[in-house]
């Protein structure tokens, strides 16, 4: 058993070989009953997943089109980060949320994604501008012990993992402008902003990125990933899933000279 | 609703039956050349409340949960309560995560744009907003348990 029966369904469902499955293959897969097989599928269809029913074999092409933390786990290969994973509608900022989470003594991992921000912040307290469903705004939640000075790397390494992420999806590499934003050419495409405790018990990740729209600011020059992306639009779910795994292995296996050297290799002129 | 044609009254009486079932206090709908409205009486639900529907003995006892300035005697206290309703079907949670504490408290104060709770539909957690000021009075759902559209959450005065 890997996963709840929803999850396992999915993934039967989300198989792009054969015509679909019976309830009773379903079942047999999954070692469940038909009944539960019959009530998942009820609750996914209910939650916006697009099943089909044609001649009694059930197939799912597509996700919900809203960003579902369900669709992103179906894509995660991650070991801790972005579980659990949790989607809001609308909040002030998914760092708050993941603050809020971490004082209470939730653990590493923890991933706040909003479709929406009233009060996402950019560098030096300025806003930053999340318009609904257009980007991927979202927050982890470490508990790393690393010292304090090397916070600044953290935030590059997050910076990095999201420009290799995107590698896979758009015609030109998103390059690195000091210290952490994500550029391509003169236009803004991500920003990445960290804040700790005190203490040092915990720091919350937030990873901002424009994917469907790039907010018109007088001044300033924004662009979004499916302008580049080789086939646009790009599923926020997928680009999501890999962020994290990116970011996951920079993070796990630490190692500053060789961060050090990818970021330059990507420095943005 | 299937085809043009008025809801048949057994129809009505199934979503009155529904009403019932959820505690929903108000129904209405509004279509071309037709429109429903019903209003359950207002205590039709077991909820706990302050209200001395079985007046004067019992008094003491049905005011316990709501702390301060609740004149438990004699004085007509239903006038003041205001109710946060939930604004869609789903699953209620007070606090943003298992770990967290709650958003609000009996006998904070609230204000239009206080997160109050969460509301958790189609696996998207929605923050609800109180959309009004006053004091929490009473929390009228139990955490992680599913809610109506229209369903009383909090109780505010």
């Amino acid at each position: 058993m890997t996963g709840s029966l929803r999850l396992q369904t999915l993934r039967l469902l989300a198989s792009p070989f054969g015509k679909g499955w019976t309830h009773a293959e379903l079942a047999t897969r999954t070692g469940a009953s038909e009944t539960e097989v019959q009530a998942a599928l009820k609750s996914l269809r209910q939650d916006g997943w697009p099943l089909d029913f044609t001649g009694g074999r059930v197939s799912c092409a597509g996700e919900p089109p809203w960003l579902n933390p369900e669709a992103i786990e179906l894509h995660l290969q991650t070991r801790r980060l972005g579980r659990p994973l949790v989607v809001y509608h609308e909040t002030g900022s998914t760092n708050d949320r993941a603050r809020q989470a971490a004082q209470g003594g939730a653990a590493e991992g923890l991933a706040i994604f909003a479709e929406t921000q009233t009060s996402g912040r950019g560098q030096h307290g300025r806003r930053w501008l999340s318009p609904p469903g257009t980007g991927l705004w979202f927050t982890v939640l470490l508990r790393s012990a690393l010292p304090v000075d090397d916070y600044p790397q953290l935030v590059q390494a997050a910076a990095l993992s999201t420009a290799e992420a995107l590698d896979g999806y758009m015609t030109v590499p998103p390059l690195i402008k000091w210290p952490n934003d994500l550029y391509v050419g003169p236009a803004k495409l991500a920003g990445f902003l960290l804040e700790s405790a005190s203490d040092a018990a915990w720091q919350v990740l937030g990873f901002g990125i424009n994917v469907h729209a790039a907010p018109d600011l007088p001044g300033a020059q924004i662009t979004c990933v499916d302008r580049h992306a080789s086939y646009p639009p790009v599923r926020r779910t997928r680009l999501a899933a890999d962020i994290l795994y990116r970011f996951e292995s920079w993070y796990r296996g630490w190692d500053a000279r060789r961060l050090e050297a990818c970021v330059r290799a990507r420095q943005w002129q | 609703m299937p085809g043009d044609e008025p809801l048949e009254l057994k129809e009505i009486k199934a979503i009155i039956d529904l009403m019932k079932k959820n505690n929903l206090a108000v129904f209405k709908l509004e279509k071309e050349g037709f429109k429903l409205e019903l209003e359950a009486q207002r205590p039709v639900a077991p909820i706990v409340t302050a209200t001395p529907s079985i007046p004067a003995t019992v008094a003491p006892i049905a005011a316990s949960p709501a702390p301060g300035p609740v004149p438990a005697s004699v004085t007509e206290p239903r006038r003041e309560w205001k109710e946060i309703v939930s604004p869609m079907v789903g699953t209620f949670y007070r606090a943003p995560s298992p770990e967290s504490a709650p958003y609000v408290q009996v006998g904070q104060d609230v204000d239009e744009e206080t997160v109050v709770c969460i509301i958790e539909a189609m696996k998207v957690m929605n923050e609800i907003k109180a959309e009004m000021r006053g004091v929490i009075a009473e929390v009228l759902v139990e955490n992680g348990t599913p809610v109506q559209f229209g369903q009383p959450l909090f109780r505010v005065h």
